[in-house]
């Protein structure tokens, strides 16, 4: 929070004309209208992709349908930005495209290109709040209207569309919100959102002072988005009303619609999974390694040697918060564990450019240094931290405490004895979730990383930024099993929780 | 004179944003070797004195001694791993990151530690997990489970043991083997054990002593068969078992009832509810004198049969065995085995109070 609130006063602080002339000109206009048209058009295009997707993997009899279930959320895995990186080298007349079947591709850049990377990578986002909500939606509602003599069609904009609306909307938000915050596909793509334009500008001449005001309109952007979403919200009843039970309809029966479904879900996976992996695996294997090791090996311990820290640091942070939130629920433990997602919310590049500030002027001798770099990343994955851990309290009840005061052990060697050894499992992924997730993150990394400090992410970009593709793959593909781990750790926590 | 090793006096406890207390003016005595039970209806503040006399809960008002030794007074507050009490709680609570043998070892403090795997085994083995050291928690069954619960409450040697609902989700078999086994255990190292239950009938067959709550008030305390057979209130008669409340016009030792003459078992004048149960009552052919009535049901149990009588407006249980001829429609009369205890006398004249001495 602290940043956040001196990035405002700073801003205030400085020549309120200077100040006014930065946010009210011709060019924020634009980087606003470009957010906002980019936001709204990727919402659109994972809504009307998911909702299918959704509605096929979660209400139907699709065959290999756990496996499509599994397997659609797979581009979460995969940063925004090595997506970008593979639309930028598998287009173009000497892409990877052209080199392997002979056809050229147009390469995507700016708007479209932009638009079809973070779709794909938001696609599951708004998949797994659809499905959410498709499953706990009440289906005897659609047979009432089918008795009313509505036609199937109708039914589904009439019945089934606003009870999804809650899943839409949340959906929306966190889509809308990625999208703000995205720094690594709208800079290669060079499409001039307002992070790339704060990027921009503080690599310009008048540096925090000139992003500043950017930063502001960001964080003010992605307020306006969490707030609308709690009004729309608000006006929102869908409980059941009257009695009866909701009751599980059975999967509705495909038969000739079956193998294009499919096809359907096929396609998605190859545009979001096999796609990006080929293309990477496809230029890793194209590239002369030789000189490059020792460069890749720089780059994986520099990224090794903040994520752990961080990993440890988020843990260590998580631990009593959860902790508080579910032993001693009250208004002041429950906003420090709200703490985590305002963390997660807020649009990294800002949330780093304040930072920079404060560290320069309250503690000029860390600028620059790793230390506010772990800073940073420990507060912005808090919030990933946080759950599984939660999670694991619940299997560690409170009598188990008691039963360990009772036998002789005060409340700091219960802790030691019981609670921590029962949370451990919890604990385990809250480390790998953090670091897996500092090992691929990009915006905080480019703005407070130390001189010379290269880490894997900063590599992909610049390589890509530079349109070297052949060397970024090398980069890519360790980025790459990073991901393939994070959903195994996910996919781990699932099992243990069920 | 006995000692008692764990003595309550008027505990009382409110909880926060509640208007009315929990447990109030609580107080009772348990001697060594002896199980205490608690029982009541759910909600009656029975599992917040047992989590008051262990140090969970903070008690408002009152006093906990363990032998001479205060645990909780008006400046004294032990907190509860410094209370030497052992606990058993409902969901048993066993740690499960630890063995049977390590759950059991937990509690042994302050010697070295093959004298605590020593006196671990030792108690395992006397109650019968011999063998399951080795095991996990989830790996063994619920009566297992329980045994294990009571070994690890009792294993760092208290002389006082608490069991909160420690049978309830056990089968009536194991229920019933492993209530023994916490008598004989009470008895053999001379623990002082309460025992809170819900179930009116586990109350009555393991308690040494008894006592009924309602409301956070102990309405009766004393050995099972007396509150049993001489309930000091409607509440107590209607809670420990079925009963025949019965009003009655008391002149001295008898009154005058709907179903004739009965002999009362103290002197009181006036308007009274007497409580007589199924088994005090007997079934009779219609007698010269006392009002007739007619079998208007009966119920078959194997052992024995309960027959529903009705006598003027009012019906009544009445206990009779298996080959008694009576059937329904039989005309029918009832008569009192015994005295019949006086279970509100709120409508009495004001007599100079007998009291039956308190066991």
């Amino acid at each position: 929070m602290l940043p956040l609130g001196y990035l405002v006063v700073r801003s205030l602080g400085a020549d309120a004309g200077e100040v006014g002339r930065a946010v009210f000109r011709w060019q924020s206009l634009v980087q606003l209208s470009n957010t906002l048209l980019l936001c709204a058009s990727v919402v659109v295009v994972t809504t009307v992709t998911a909702l299918p997707a959704a509605w096929l993997t979660s209400r139907t009899d699709l065959p290999m349908k756990r496996f499509f279930a599994l397997a659609l959320v797979l581009p979460l895995a995969i940063p925004g930005y090595l997506m970008a990186y593979t639309l930028l080298s598998l287009g173009g007349d000497y892409g990877a495209a052209f080199h392997l079947t002979g056809v050229s591709v147009p390469r995507l850049r700016g708007f479209w290109g932009s638009l079809v990377a973070l779709s794909v990578y938001n696609f599951p986002y708004m998949l797994l709040n659809l499905r959410a909500g498709l499953s706990g939606y009440d289906t005897s509602l659609e047979e009432v209207a089918r008795s009313l003599g509505q036609r199937p069609g109708r039914v589904f904009f009439t019945v089934v569309l606003p009870q999804l609306r809650p899943a839409i909307l949340a959906g929306a938000l966190l889509v809308s919100l990625h999208v703000v915050s995205d720094f690594g596909v709208v800079s290669l793509m060079r499409y001039e959102t307002f992070s790339y334009a704060l990027y921009q500008a503080y690599q310009g001449a008048y540096g925090t002072r000139g992003a500043a005001p950017i930063a502001l309109l960001m964080m003010a952007l992605a307020g306006v988005f969490i707030v609308a979403e709690l009004l729309m919200l608000r006006r929102v009843v869908l409980t059941r009303a009257g009695a009866g039970q909701a009751r599980v309809r059975r999967p509705l029966r495909l038969r000739r619609w079956a193998w294009p479904g499919v096809v359907f879900v096929c396609l998605l996976l190859m545009v979001g999974v096999v796609l990006p992996v080929l293309t990477i695996v496809y230029g890793a294997l194209g590239v002369e390694m030789g000189s490059q090791w020792r460069a890749l090996r720089g780059a994986v311990v520099d990224s090794l040697s903040v994520s752990i820290p961080s990993a440890v640091v988020a843990t260590a942070l998580a631990l009593p918060i959860a902790y508080m939130a579910r032993r001693y629920p009250s208004r002041w433990s429950a906003s420090l564990e709200r703490l985590g997602f305002v963390g997660y919310a807020t649009p990294p590049l800002a949330f780093a450019l304040g930072l920079l500030v404060v560290t320069l002027r309250v503690v000029p001798g860390l600028y620059q240094t790793a230390f506010v770099l772990v800073y940073a990343y420990s507060l912005h994955f808090l919030a990933e931290a946080v759950g599984p851990i939660r999670a694991g309290l619940f299997t560690a009840n409170p009598r188990l405490e008691e039963a360990s005061r009772a036998l002789g052990y005060g409340p700091f060697s219960t802790f030691a004895r019981v609670t921590l050894p029962l949370l451990r499992p919890g604990l385990i992924v809250s480390l790998s979730l953090v670091f897996l997730s500092v090992m691929k993150e990009l915006p905080l990394t480019m703005l407070l990383a130390p001189p010379g400090f290269e880490t894997l992410s900063m590599n992909i970009w610049q390589y890509t930024e530079d349109a070297m593709y052949g060397s970024a793959a090398p980069y890519a593909l360790v980025v790459l099993g990073v991901s393939a781990l994070f959903v195994g750790v996910l996919v781990f926590n699932e099992r243990r929780m069920a | 004179m006995k000692v008692p090793q764990l003595c309550v006096h008027n505990l009382t406890k409110t909880f926060a944003g509640c208007d009315s207390p929990v447990i109030r003016d609580v107080s009772f005595c348990v001697y060594p070797g002896e199980v205490l039970t608690l029982v009541g209806p759910s909600g009656c503040g029975k599992t917040t004195t047992l989590r008051t006399i262990m140090g969970f809960e903070h008690a408002d008002a009152g006093e906990v001694k363990r032998g001479d030794e205060v645990l909780q007074d008006g400046v004294t507050f032990v907190p509860p791993e410094l209370r030497k009490i052992g606990f058993v709680f409902q969901d048993y609570a066993l740690f499960p990151h630890l063995s049977v043998l390590q759950n059991v070892m937990f509690g042994i403090r302050g010697v070295p530690k093959a004298r605590k795997r020593a006196i671990a085994t030792e108690v395992l083995w006397m109650i019968g997990l011999a063998g399951l050291e080795d095991r996990r928690p989830h790996d063994l069954s619920g009566g297992q489970q329980q045994r294990v619960a009571l070994a690890r409450a009792i294993a760092p040697g208290s002389r006082v043991v608490l069991l909160d609902e420690p049978f309830s989700s056990l089968d009536p078999d194991t229920r019933h083997t492993i209530r023994g086994e916490v008598r004989m255990l009470a008895e053999r190292a001379k623990m002082a054990v309460v025992l809170v239950t819900h179930d009116q009938e586990e109350a009555l067959s393991t308690a040494d002593r008894l006592a009924v709550m309602r409301d956070g008030v102990i309405e009766q305390l004393g050995p099972p068969e007396f509150v049993y057979n001489h309930p000091a209130n409607r509440f107590v008669a209607q809670f420990l078992g079925r009963t025949n409340l019965i009003e009655c016009d008391a002149a001295g030792r008898v009154g005058e009832t709907p179903i004739g003459k009965v002999e009362l078992e103290r002197e009181v004048r006036g308007a009274v509810t007497l409580s007589l149960r199924p088994e005090h009552l007997e079934l009779h052919k219609p007698i010269e004198g006392r009002p007739g009535g007619k079998v208007i049901a009966r119920e078959f149990k194997g052992h024995d049969m309960t027959y529903h009588v009705r006598i003027g407006s009012a019906e009544y249980l009445v206990q009779a065995d298996a080959h008694c001829g009576f059937k329904v429609g039989d005309a029918a009369t009832v008569c009192p085995r015994m005295a019949a205890a006086v279970v509100d006398d709120s409508g009495a004249e004001p007599v100079k109070h007998v009291r039956l001495p308190l066991a």
